[in-house]
């Protein structure tokens, strides 16, 4: 959210600007002439001072910025009938004794900027997030009014739950002015992600061949929505940290700040807690995010979302039912890949000849699902039992494969995708790719005669 | 500039607000700031608005 303060008293405005916190992107004027220079930001809310340059100058700010759709708060030590008379001839929303100014500033927001806030309607959780659970509902109509209040919003959750289709309803239902922008961390290289986030200039780095717009820039007035927040290494936290804070941030090789006001979503599947504790995540940066925290529960937890899920994903007339024994199944199975699972089984059932679904279906769809889930994304405690039973480097090939499949959905480069994770041809070719790429790799990266030698 | 004393009056009491007001919020804002580079910028700020509050009671009287 962002707040313009134009006061001639700068003590004022920096106190009402610290008091203000880091949920706001406050600038400040000290005079109207500065002031009529940030029209262009299009705030949500313009604070004047009254008297500025000249007595009463302030009252000639109140329209234009009325125009650009902030809301505006009239201040003065001014107390005369006829000069409030004034303010609000002009169009102010809210006249305030200016000696209250700093004190008051919470109360002046919720009045004027937080009462007419769009609330979730109950049609999202049947149009856009599925879910009966009362208590999930509650929970993300909490989280919604949270970010509308200008918080950080946390959501954790496992694999499948929907934390990215919640970040994007509820920049639908938010109406903002700007872009819903979102970044996966963890498909993007970790020397890429400082560019790819704060953008660079022409010339900063070897590729940087034109100057490129980060997503805290893009996401202005907006939402951005940072997935899998716990892939992001330290020190990228530490400069995240500092842009979230401040609201401005130095693109890759420029000398400026730019500034953004951006809402931030962030989503993480492991425990931030438990990241801190580990030494892996940066306790600031979490207590920044965690302004409001939403928890996605899995779908194991409440099947009996899985009928209203399956109903929403099936876009055919043709009606799935689920004889007694699949449902009492449904109510038992794990459901580890959540609602990308239960799509996965509507879709499954569409394709049965009939529409009625037996124990043996069922039984098949697990089984069927089972080798389809990709598991790159499973917490420690996943691979070090599977690291016991089928011996660590089983595990570590299987998990590097997963790694480099998951980097190559974002970049298809397969060159610069080696480069990127620092692996040889014949490292990348072990893991992915046919025999006939494998084979010529290690022809590369051994010679031919070396290679006909290691056949033997 | 002289003006008549119970604009005078009105004059004074308004600026005297205005003074107070920013000298209490420059008192907090170097409570709540442990930046020594920022605390001497309040108070140069401090300095310049009683300086320009005892020049415009200086045109009043």
């Amino acid at each position: 959210m962002k707040v313009v303060i134009i006061d001639d008293d700068i003590l004022v405005s920096r106190l009402v600007k610290q008091n203000l916190g880091t949920g706001y992107q406050t600038l400040l004027a000290s005079s109207a002439k500065e002031g009529m220079k940030l029209l262009s930001e299009k705030p949500d809310l313009v604070i004047i001072d009254l008297d500025l340059e000249e007595r009463l100058l302030g009252l000639s700010l109140i329209e234009p910025f009325k125009k650009t759709g902030a809301k505006t708060v009239v201040v003065s030590n001014h107390d005369e009938e006829s000069v409030i008379e004034k303010c609000y001839e002009a169009g102010c929303d809210i006249f305030y004794s200016k000696g209250v100014l700093a004190d008051s500033i919470h109360q002046i927001i919720n009045d004027i900027l937080l009462k007419d806030q769009p609330v979730l309607s109950e049609t999202v959780f049947t149009d856009k997030y599925v879910t009966v659970d009362t208590n999930l509902k509650n929970d993300i109509k909490r989280a919604f009014k949270g970010l509308m209040q200008s918080s950080n919003v946390l959501i954790s959750g496992e694999t499948g739950t929907g934390k990215s289709e919640v970040a994007k309803l509820f920049h639908e239902e938010a109406k903002l002015k700007g872009e819903f922008v979102a970044i996966n961390c963890a498909s993007i290289p970790k020397e890429l992600l400082e560019s790819e986030l704060f953008g660079h200039t022409k010339g900063s780095f070897t590729g940087a061949v034109n100057a490129k717009t980060g997503k805290l820039k893009l996401a202005d007035n907006g939402i951005l929505f940072l997935d899998e927040i716990n892939s992001m290494s330290l020190d990228m936290q530490a400069k995240l940290l500092k842009a979230v804070e401040e609201k401005k941030f130095y693109p890759v090789g420029a000398e400026r700040m730019v500034e953004s006001s951006f809402r931030l979503i962030a989503a993480s599947n492991e425990n931030l807690f438990e990241l801190v504790a580990q030494g892996r995540f940066r306790l600031d940066l979490l207590q920044r995010l965690c302004g409001t925290m939403l928890e996605l529960s899995p779908i194991r937890e409440r099947t009996s979302d899985v009928a209203p899920i399956m109903k929403f994903f099936n876009k055919t007339q043709k009606k799935i039912f689920l004889d007694a024994k699949v449902k009492e199944m449904v109510s038992q199975y794990d459901w580890k890949g959540n609602t990308r699972e239960v799509k996965r089984f509507t879709e499954y059932c569409l394709n049965l000849n009939g529409g009625k679904v037996t124990e043996t279906d069922f039984k098949t769809f697990i089984n069927l699902n089972k080798a389809e889930t990709t598991p790159v994304t499973r917490d420690l405690s996943f691979w070090i039992k599977e690291s016991l039973e089928k011996g660590l480097d089983a595990v570590t090939d299987e998990f590097r494969k997963n790694i480099i499949s998951e980097v190559m959905k974002s970049n298809a480069n397969v060159t610069t995708v080696m480069k990127d994770l620092q692996i040889s041809t014949r490292q990348f070719y072990k893991h992915v790719g046919n025999k006939k790429n494998k084979e010529n790799a290690l022809v590369q990266e051994l010679g031919s005669q070396e290679y006909e030698n290691q056949l033997q | 500039m002289k003006t008549n004393s119970s604009d005078y009056e009105s004059k004074l009491k308004h600026d005297l607000k205005g003074l107070i007001l920013q000298l209490e919020s420059g008192l907090k804002l170097i409570e709540n700031t442990q930046d020594e580079n920022e605390k001497k910028d309040i108070h140069r700020i401090i300095v310049k608005t009683c300086a320009t509050f005892v020049e415009k009671q200086k045109d009043l009287t």
